[in-house]
């Protein structure tokens, strides 16, 4: 996707937000879904391209409501969003809700489950799989940075701050609860690391909750002994 | 590939339900007959901007997003994302939200559904969202229609909701009733259990303008009612017009003028 085109979606996101048309929202999601047409037809079919050292935009290009729109809309056809563009949104934005948002639609694009599948069916034969072995994912490479202090992308350098930014994204992990965002977590939860500590008390803490109340977790990879 | 499994204690309660819907049928929750002849007809309102040429001329601007009906992405819509449609039983009922009624074609079989009209449905939904492991969260934020949409498309996605049906929240005394009007959330699949965030629904086809009619109306109560403007005074319009007259319309390409 263009810089231009990007910042044509500028008006994509001031139309998400109720009220912004002086019309009904009906009306505010027809108008979306014509932009939506425009930009994609200006593209020549090729899908937008979010990934890679031509696509030079930037977190604030666009309001969090519009990439939140721009990132859970993109399909097979249009590129992963970069890992830099997330770490850049994530960082710029410490609403806990946005931040859900940009790691939930971060794992949604298909590749990513495509990328995950072999794993997720070896986590499925109880056989473990850490962090680093899994494919990447913004929020697999993410994590490495914080538990790996030379990695780069490292946002938070003390220990402390780390610990507690590794907590905050597993819970958010947790919540989103699709087969990916558990793998990711069950590779966590075989780190040893004291940086994951919190993070892998506090998975502990949601699953045995729901355990004590007769959940069975029997479906989900990595945590169905 | 990308299905949401965290488990709760209410899954099974709530996939009890959904199957109870769904073995109803859509029809049979609404009430009517398979072989009604408006049974598999929907109808959407919207301004004359967008609506007032349905489909519109080839060549016009946003011409291939008005082939199909869309799918709403805006945060503040009830049940989240999905394609928002009424029954064309109830033929009038969405026309709060603009003059052009755009009556399109569905079949709903094997549909999942859940009867959010059912209030023991959703208090289902809600004990689903106190196991959320973000409920704080989710409640507390300042972004509510974010966190709303956020929950309602997860649950959908978790339970392979194709549409939810739901009683009208925003009302009027003549065209929208709350106790029974039914409007319908209808879901997009991207892959499964993923829901599709924008573009045009593929569950409707053959959508084309058929109702005008010749109302406005003014947000009142904080957007919870709508008031009419001109009218009308009274139903039944006049003259009367039926779902059946509708769909004869749509078959022959004419417009239905209503007045109030």
């Amino acid at each position: 996707m263009s810089r231009d085109a990007l910042l044509a979606a500028d008006v994509i996101a001031r139309l998400l937000r109720p009220g912004a048309l002086d019309g009904d929202a009906e009306d505010a999601a027809l108008h979306l879904a014509g932009i939506e047409e425009r930009l994609r037809s200006s593209h020549k079919g090729d899908g937008l391209r979010l990934m890679g050292d031509d696509v030079p935009v930037t977190a604030g290009d666009l309001p969090p409501e519009g990439w939140i729109w721009l990132l859970e809309n993109l399909s097979a056809k249009d590129s992963e969003p970069s890992y830099q563009i997330l770490d850049e949104l994530y960082r710029q934005y410490p609403d806990q809700l946005l931040r859900l948002r940009f790691v939930d639609a971060s794992i949604s694009h298909p590749a990513v489950g495509e990328r995950y599948a072999t794993a997720i069916g070896q986590l499925r034969e109880r056989r473990r799989v850490s962090l680093s072995q899994l494919p990447p994912s913004w929020p697999r490479n993410w994590l490495l940075a914080q538990i790996n202090p030379e990695a780069e992308h490292t946002s938070a350098s003390r220990f402390e701050d780390r610990a507690g930014a590794v907590a905050e994204i597993s819970l958010y992990l947790v919540q989103v609860g699709t087969e990916e965002a558990f793998a990711i977590l069950a590779g966590l939860m075989h780190e040893t690391s004291e940086i994951t500590a919190p993070a892998r008390e506090q998975i502990d803490t949601v699953i045995s909750a729901s355990r004590e109340s007769g959940v069975r977790w029997t479906t989900v990879p990595g945590f169905d002994e | 590939m990308s299905r949401r499994i965290r488990p709760t204690p209410v899954d099974s309660a709530i996939r009890r339900a959904i199957a109870t819907s769904t073995g109803q049928g859509l029809f049979g929750i609404l009430g009517i007959s398979a072989t009604d002849p408006a049974a598999n007809w929907v109808i959407k309102y919207t301004s004359p901007l967008y609506g007032g040429e349905y489909p519109p001329a080839p060549r016009a601007v946003g011409a291939a997003a008005r082939t199909a009906l869309h799918i709403s992405t805006a945060t503040d819509f009830t049940w989240g994302t999905g394609c928002y449609v009424s029954p064309v039983i109830y033929p009038f009922s969405g026309a709060i939200y603009g003059r052009c009624g755009i009556v399109a074609k569905f079949d709903p079989k094997d549909w999942n559904i859940f009867d959010a009209s059912s209030p023991l449905n959703v208090d289902l939904y809600m004990q689903w969202v106190d196991w959320q492991p973000l409920k704080p969260l989710l409640m507390l934020t300042v972004h509510a229609n974010l966190a709303n949409q956020y929950l309602r498309n997860s649950f959908r996605e978790t339970f392979n909701v194709d549409c939810v049906v739901f009683p009208p929240d925003e009302v009027n005394p003549h065209y929208t009733r709350h106790s029974t009007h039914r409007w319908l959330a209808v879901s997009d699949w991207a892959s499964p259990g993923r829901l599709q965030k924008g573009k045009l629904s593929g569950r409707f086809s053959d959508p084309k303008l058929v109702v005008v009619v010749a109302e406005d109306f003014e947000k009142v109560r904080g957007g919870l009612g709508r008031r009419t403007l001109i009218g009308p005074q009274a139903v039944p319009f006049n003259p009367p017009v039926t779902p059946a007259d509708l769909v004869m319309a749509h078959r022959s390409g004419q417009i239905v003028t209503v007045s109030p």
